[in-house]
């Protein structure tokens, strides 16, 4: 049984589909870190801040001083220039993996759920020979050509891309999401100018209906688009649903790249195919090549299997911490839970120094920019990180004896706000980790909030 | 608070929606409206009133600096000053910040351009009445902000010494020309300066109301109309985005800097922080907290209190969320009654007198942030501000 499955990994594929996809995720990159010149956000994001909310055992990785993130990311558009050429690969490759991932690993009130994909994808760039075809490396290197892959890298990528679809789908499995039709309801409420739709936009029945419709097409769209009868109509569901989300949100490069990984859910020669459709020409087999070194034999399988394992449960270890995720986000984050919450939160420190009974409050926004404070303010572990930052400030100040509380309040999807940090609890003596944390208060029992339909609002007037 | 669409005075004709827009959107520029035309532009118009009028009794103190004339100019200074603080909240569209990163909608600046604060320099402002360049008034408009404001006719009005705010190191000290001025020639040349001040504070405000004014500039209809063709606001909800962080002054400036610090209770590692004080020579800080309050009253509820209008509260009334909007409206009424229980204009003889009612004001206020910046916000989905603050996901 094994042998089959190692036959089966080991088949080759054509790797037209995957030599696209290195194009296109270059281009995309390069797009992307375009993006942060254009829009100031290196000096915004790792320059300005006075400190950084560090990722629990990365609190080493520092940004660099000035003018380095700036070259930084010129080396980074680079090397997706570089990748999207398949020129100078394997450097490219892995030095666009690590500068991307030094660059998220900086601060976690950045971290975005598709710049997790990035890395990861980056990282998986590193090992499969992409560039074998359709590249620079493979015009100057002949010995290097070959026009299929062993069947499991293209697995691997699938596997991958699919992985996100399947659990953002699973993470809206909730009373939130599929009962209340929140957050998106709140969300369509305030988009009622769009055009064409908008004066339907703040029907809590749409919002309800679109909540099932994103929940099917995440939950079952990587099976649509594997069978190849339903393929081409949930390609273009695909880009209907990218284009909307798009229009609706401030979503970034997102859309993008899932409208392009898409794409290796086709036939893996579907490039090839689209080039003499184009050139009006037979569509020429590719002719396999010898799969060498990239056979992989029971020790791959094995690391295979690891891979898909790790990445099957890492975004279930959120349900080892019960109560709600979105509220706690203790395994919220690396979990592909996308936009499924709408929260807002408000945090003020209570700090006693010296044995003084006299409390002082201490602003957020003393030591953090307008940016980190709209994301830490709903994220527990973030807001314990600066209350350890102002207990080092203060014992730097010749304080001792530093206690400090918060006080956090958080609407969740429009419930009422209510305390999430318990505001008894000294969090100068609250260690960061991966322990369930007592010190987070549960979830308020109220719904969220259900929104009027227009009938509604008009019975009102 | 006004029921959900029930006319109030917010007028249908002067850019009201048009008969065929949906419902929602329609009744969110029925309150965009009411706040352009029923709260900002009076305020604006009031402002641009009394800095004329300090303009005029500046001049009259410039040309005879008597005790009297210069306790009228400083009456008229707080009559400004006090309309002013309800302005603070207003900082949208033109008053609003300009520039390339963080604009809100028709950003102007304007805002500096009249009051200064927290940038306030009083050694500066020693340094500019050695200088004598006021003496040219169009020349004048061209300094820092922070000595052509009406922060900078605060020290000027109302400081009450013949020294200097510099160092001892300061070249108007170390070179002696302070010194030399004399106190009859200080005073003189503050009166001078003070006219200087209010001149190109009443040029700023009226050129702020003229470009929120519909003959003019028209800003207010661009509010009145966000969302429609022609309107600087690409939706209501960019609107209601600026008008959401504007409104965040309470949060910010009013509690925080202004009470918090000041008195000791936030960011402030002694008992108290005086020298933070606002306006520490009119000794106007508390009653310059209850404007701010009164506005933030104002704009939310789209109203003066007792008078029918459309606000923040009647929209989340519209769309369900009636315990928030009654509660934030007792909320915010609580903060007013705190301020004005005080029972002084000086935020210093407040915390003198009355410690645990200045906490009591600083809670209250605590509490109508929280349910502003958290309730209200993630129910509308406010994001106040405009700048590209970066993806989601």
């Amino acid at each position: 049984m094994t042998d089959g499955w190692r036959d089966r990994l080991n088949a080759p594929k054509d790797g037209a589909s995957l030599a696209a996809f290195r194009i296109l995720f270059g281009v995309v990159m390069l797009g992307s870190i375009g993006r942060y010149f254009a829009y100031g956000w290196i000096d915004r994001f790792y320059v300005r801040p006075r400190m950084h909310f560090t990722y629990w055992g990365f609190d080493w990785v520092q940004p660099l001083p000035q003018p380095g993130m700036t070259v930084l990311f010129a080396a980074l558009a680079v090397c997706a220039a570089l990748i999207a050429l398949g020129l100078f690969y394997r450097f490219a490759t892995v030095a666009f993996f690590v500068g991307f991932t030094y660059v998220h690993l900086l601060d976690v009130s950045n971290y975005l759920n598709h710049y997790y994909l990035v890395s990861l994808l980056s990282l998986l760039l590193c090992v499969l020979p992409l560039h074998k075809q359709w590249s620079l490396d493979a015009r100057l290197r002949p010995s290097l050509r070959a026009t299929t892959l062993p069947a499991w890298m293209l697995y691997l990528v699938r596997f991958q891309i699919g992985l996100v679809y399947v659990f953002a789908g699973l993470a809206k499995l909730g009373p939130d999401w599929l009962l209340h039709g929140q957050p998106l309801g709140i969300w369509l409420h305030s988009r009622t100018d769009t055009p064409l739709i908008g004066p339907w936009l703040d029907e809590p029945m749409v919002a309800l209906a679109m909540s099932w419709a994103g929940f099917l097409y995440d939950t079952t769209i990587v099976f649509w688009l594997s069978w190849r009868r339903s393929r081409p109509y949930a390609y273009v569901v695909v880009l209907a649903f990218h284009f909307m989300t798009n229009v609706f949100f401030q979503i970034g490069i997102f859309p993008v790249v899932m409208t392009v990984a898409a794409l290796v859910f086709f036939e893996p020669d579907w490039p090839r195919w689209l080039v003499a459709k184009l050139r009006r020409v037979e569509l020429a087999p590719a002719s396999p090549s010898p799969a060498g070194r990239w056979r992989i034999g029971r020790a791959g399988m094995a690391v295979l299997a690891a891979w898909a394992l790790f990445h099957v449960l890492a975004p279930l270890r959120s349900h080892l911490y019960g109560g709600d995720v979105l509220w706690h986000e203790q395994g919220m984050r690396w979990s592909w839970r996308v936009m499924v919450r709408e929260k807002n939160g408000d945090v003020a420190y209570r700090v006693r120094v010296n044995g003084e009974t006299r409390e002082r409050v201490f602003a957020p926004n003393d030591y953090l920019t307008r940016e980190q404070e709209i994301e830490f303010a709903s994220q527990p572990d973030l807001v314990l990180q600066l209350a350890h930052h102002i207990v080092r400030d203060l014992e730097a100040r010749g304080c001792h004896d530093v206690q400090i509380r918060a006080d956090a309040w958080v609407s969740l999807n429009g419930r009422p706000s209510a305390r999430m940090i318990d505001p008894t609890v000294d969090l100068a003596q609250v260690d960061d980790g991966v322990a369930p944390a007592s010190w987070i208060l549960p979830v308020p029992d109220a719904p969220p909030i259900e929104m009027r339909s227009r009938r509604q609002m008009l019975a009102a007037r | 608070m006004a029921l959900f669409g029930c006319g109030g005075d917010s007028s249908p004709d002067a850019g009201s929606p048009d008969a065929g827009s949906p419902e929602h959107e329609a009744f969110r520029r029925e309150i965009t409206a009411q706040i352009a035309q029923g709260v900002i532009l009076p305020t604006l118009r009031d402002f641009a009133d009394r800095a004329a009028a300090l303009e005029t009794a500046t001049q009259a103190y410039a040309a005879d600096p008597s005790d009297t004339l210069r306790a009228a100019a400083q009456a008229a200074w707080r009559d400004a000053m006090l309309v002013w603080e309800q302005a603070e909240l207003m900082q949208i569209g033109p008053a609003g910040m300009g520039g390339t990163e963080c604009p809100v909608v028709g950003g102007m600046d304007l805002r500096d351009e009249i009051y200064s604060w927290d940038l306030t320099s009083e050694c500066r402002i020693d340094q500019e009445t050695v200088d004598q360049a006021y003496a040219d008034v169009d020349a004048f408009a061209a300094e820092l902000v922070n000595v052509r404001g009406l922060d900078a006719l605060e020290y000027l009005l109302f400081v009450d010494t013949a020294e200097n705010d510099c160092t001892d190191v300061a070249p108007i000290n170390t070179d002696g020309t302070w010194a030399a001025l004399g106190e009859t020639e200080i005073t003189a040349r503050r009166a001078a300066y003070a006219h200087t001040v209010a001149t190109l504070v009443s040029r700023e405000a009226v050129r702020l109301r003229d470009l929120w004014e519909p003959t003019g500039g028209g800003f207010a209809t661009d509010l009145a109309t966000a969302g429609e063709s022609g309107s600087a606001y690409p939706s209501t909800q960019a609107a209601f985005n600026d008008m959401g962080g504007a409104m965040l002054y309470l949060d910010v400036a009013t509690r925080d800097m202004k009470v918090g610090t000041t008195a000791g209770i936030s960011d402030c590692l002694t008992d108290t922080c005086f020298d933070q004080l606002e306006l520490p020579h009119a000794s106007i800080d508390l009653a310059a907290v209850l404007e701010n309050l009164r506005a933030f009253q104002r704009l939310y509820l789209g109203e003066q209190p007792g008078a029918t209008g459309q606000g923040w509260d009647d929209l989340l009334v519209a769309i369900g969320a009636e315990a928030l909007a009654m509660q934030l409206t007792a909320a915010i009424a609580d903060a007013v009654a705190a301020a004005e229980g005080l029972g002084t204009d000086s935020l210093e003889t407040a915390v003198a007198m009355d410690r645990p009612g200045v906490m009591a004001l600083y809670e209250a206020m605590a509490t109508v942030q929280r349910l502003f910046k958290v309730d209200v916000f993630t129910i509308l989905d406010i994001e106040p501000t405009t700048c590209r603050i970066g993806d989601n996901d």
